[in-house]
């Protein structure tokens, strides 16, 4: 290494749930080489399914991941019951839609306010945050309480509900703690929009790059459990076509996979990618909220994806109430589930974005093949051709800032990497001209 | 605000695992001043940006288990330099959901999942305490909030944490939920699982599966016989599974942990239709 040559290293991204390390050598101006390393230990989900009882699945994949387990588990109970040819009850399908609103509130609230806002702010984390924000993380606290609250009143636990089981709910929730729960949600919609004013505030890095946005879109609202397979260059299609569109390959320097839209590049999956896709079926706070703060979408500046993410956490609790109205009163029934074999697919949306599972069904009902694509798996390639262009971009700014960049790109895209199935750390090596 | 006496210093390390138990301590966030207060929290990823790996620790929170030999490496180095070690959720007591993989080749499991497997170092599944000395476990999967909390008041006041080792089955008959494993013939593991949940999955209908480990009393064999006797199906499903590795059998652990000895894995793993009691391997 020459006098001109400098080196960066961000051994470990933290704040991201999972680990990850970005290793990347710049050369005269030019990035000689870029690398997203995932290095969490791989624990090989796909593998040990196979043989597992279709009952147990949704249980094991919800230990995929501490902070979306409800995603994964509402995702494979799906894709088990179309394998089966099974369709829950209209009911059923809506409880999980509160389970999946409830807990991308909750993901949402501690990524704004614990995992991005202390890069915006400039602090180390949200515990040093404390005494100046106090009431910015009153405020995330408050939310997050009331948001585990209803995970909890509808699944029984805010991490892997037990009540979500293969055809429907084992216990219904009471509608005391229903009703309850809506009117804390009612307490916490003007806390939802004081986030999104908040974010208003902070200085969103001026960067923007094309790329394609993939989602899932619902025939009459705003998907989060069951929709279409729809993007912001013309694909749309059934949950059940999505290898018809979407290619993955294992990357050559991590544990992770990378995903392609096959004949293209590259896309960008999560909270950003929604509201660009959907944002016509927003709820009208949600719609107001960005008129009012001046924000446009569709945008391609992957740092706001934390701006659609506040603009999420208002449509999530909008949703729950509006779900809470329409179910009540609860109808009696158990979930009774005939095995059948078969091949089943589906795509939900995960906080962090689209969530693929895919199993086939034996006689006996044992698991034969189980295939699992993560929103962070998708958005890798994504995130290293963003990294691309920003270090491209601001190639004369001091190391350390550059580093603090890429690592904030990093934390914006809100990564989890232990979800990858396949997780993440994060290290930035560079060779820097002075 | 600074008190004399000087914060025990605290540190959160993640193996293989979700960080579903991180987040539970992130969800308790009630308590979270209080702790902030009287901690001095040095190492946490997921929390904070800066942290510090160096030095020693008082308190020292494992969560997720042992796959690969940096794990080994990583457990040996802390273990000197901490006062407390705390193995903190299935995955570190007992294996967990990852240890699903030891039933199968490892060669196998990884070629599953990925077509090139040339770079991968994975091992067995191992509990942390296969590796180092534990001084604490809290169990569950994930962790419950409260026994945490328990766990963390007691390092502070230095006594020992009153952590439960009644069945699941006390707390089961407190709700008074009716008896999955006699009325429902399911392979609920409730009598032979350490207590502290509040028998939440029975209390939502569905059976216990273990995931808080033995009671310290724990007759497996009886409970197996008893499984058997009533033609329940499914136990021998929940008896192989390695997920909960204090019930697994010693092939996986040949070195003891033998909650299960091996003439018993055979009564265990008879499948109902077969001979009763077998006694092959």
């Amino acid at each position: 290494m020459t006098s001109q040559e400098k080196t960066i290293f961000v051994d470990y991204v933290t704040r991201v749930e999972g680990e990850s390390l970005i290793d990347v050598k710049v050369e005269n101006g030019e990035i000689k080489e870029l690398k997203l390393n995932v290095w969490e230990p791989p624990r090989f989900f796909e593998g040990f399914l196979v043989g597992c009882k279709y009952s147990d699945v949704a249980e094991i994949v919800s230990k995929i991941c501490g902070i979306c387990p409800v995603a994964h588990m509402l995702t494979a109970q799906r894709a088990v019951e179309n394998a089966m040819n099974f369709t829950p009850s209209q009911q059923a399908r809506r409880l999980r839609d509160l389970l999946a609103w409830s807990q991308n509130l909750s993901s949402h609230v501690l990524h704004v306010y614990f995992l991005a806002a202390p890069d915006f702010l400039g602090y180390d984390s949200a515990i040093t945050m404390l005494p100046k924000y106090g009431d910015a993380v009153k405020r995330a606290l408050k939310m997050k309480t009331v948001a585990n609250g209803l995970t909890t009143i509808v699944g029984g636990r805010a991490i892997a509900p037990p009540a979500a089981v293969l055809g429907g709910f084992s216990k219904l929730p009471s509608e005391e703690a229903l009703k309850r729960s809506k009117e804390e949600l009612k307490g916490i919609r003007q806390d939802a929009i004081e986030t999104v004013k908040l974010v208003a505030q902070l200085k969103i890095p001026d960067f923007e790059r094309e790329t394609e946005y993939v989602a899932i879109r619902g025939e009459k609202e705003y998907a989060i459990n069951e929709g279409y397979l729809y993007s912001s260059k013309g694909i749309k299609a059934p949950e059940r076509e999505y290898r018809k569109y979407i290619s993955e390959v294992q990357a050559p320097h991590s544990n992770a996979k990378w995903s392609k839209v096959i004949g293209r590049d590259s896309y960008q999956v999560g909270a950003l990618a929604r509201v660009n896709l959907n944002q016509d079926q927003l709820s009208e706070d949600s719609k107001t909220a960005i008129e009012e703060n001046g924000f446009k979408f569709p945008t391609d500046n992957p740092f706001a994806i934390n701006v659609a993410q506040a603009v999420e956490i208002i449509q999530s609790i909008d949703a729950c109430i509006n779900i809470i109205d329409e179910i009540l009163p609860l109808k009696d029934e158990t979930p009774n589930v005939t095995v059948a074999p078969g091949e089943g697919h589906a795509l939900t949306e995960a906080p962090r974005g689209l969530l693929y599972h895919s199993y086939r069904i034996n006689r006996r009902g044992q698991v034969e093949r189980a295939e699992i694509v993560t929103p962070t798996a998708q958005n890798t390639l994504n995130m290293e051709n963003d990294l691309k262009a920003l270090i491209t971009q601001n190639i004369d700014l001091p190391t350390d800032k550059l580093t603090f960049l890429c690592e904030q790109l990093i934390r914006a895209y809100d990564p989890c990497f232990s979800c990858s199935v396949h997780s993440l750390k994060l290290r930035i090596t560079k060779l820097w001209p002075r | 605000m600074s008190s004399k006496v000087e914060k025990p210093k605290v540190g959160v390390f993640k193996l293989s695992s979700c960080a579903g138990c991180q987040m539970v301590m992130i969800y308790h966030h009630d308590y979270l001043p209080e702790v902030l207060n009287a901690t001095d929290i040095k190492y946490f990823k997921m929390a904070r940006r800066d942290n510090v790996p160096e030095g020693k620790f008082d308190v020292v929170f494992i969560e997720g288990a042992v796959t690969e030999p940096e794990h080994i490496k990583l457990l040996k180095e802390v273990r000197p330099r901490t006062k407390l070690l705390v193995a903190m959720g299935a995955c570190a007591c007992d294996g967990g959901v990852v240890s699903l993989k030891n039933t199968v080749p490892e060669h196998q499991v990884e070629s599953t999942v990925y077509s090139d497997t040339s770079k991968f170092t994975s091992i067995k599944t191992q509990p942390v305490d296969e590796v180092v000395k534990v001084d604490a476990y809290v169990r569950g999967c994930p962790v419950d909030g409260g026994e945490l909390i328990e766990l963390i008041k007691s390092a502070l006041m230095g006594r020992k944490p009153n952590l439960t080792n009644y069945s699941v089955c006390i707390e089961c008959k407190l709700n008074e939920n009716p008896c999955r494993f006699i009325n429902n013939k399911e392979a609920c593991m409730g009598t032979i699982t350490r207590g502290g949940c509040g028998a939440l999955c029975p209390t939502y209908n569905r059976p216990c599966r273990g995931c808080r480990g033995p009671t310290t009393d724990a007759n497996i064999i009886s409970y197996a016989r008893s499984a058997l006797d009533r033609e329940i199906p499914g136990r021998e499903d929940l008896l192989k599974r390695r997920e909960f590795a204090e019930f697994a059998p010693p092939n996986v652990y040949p070195q003891g942990r033998n909650v299960i000895k091996a003439t018993e894995v055979a009564i265990i793993s008879t499948p109902i239709s077969s001979k009763k009691g077998g006694s092959s391997q």
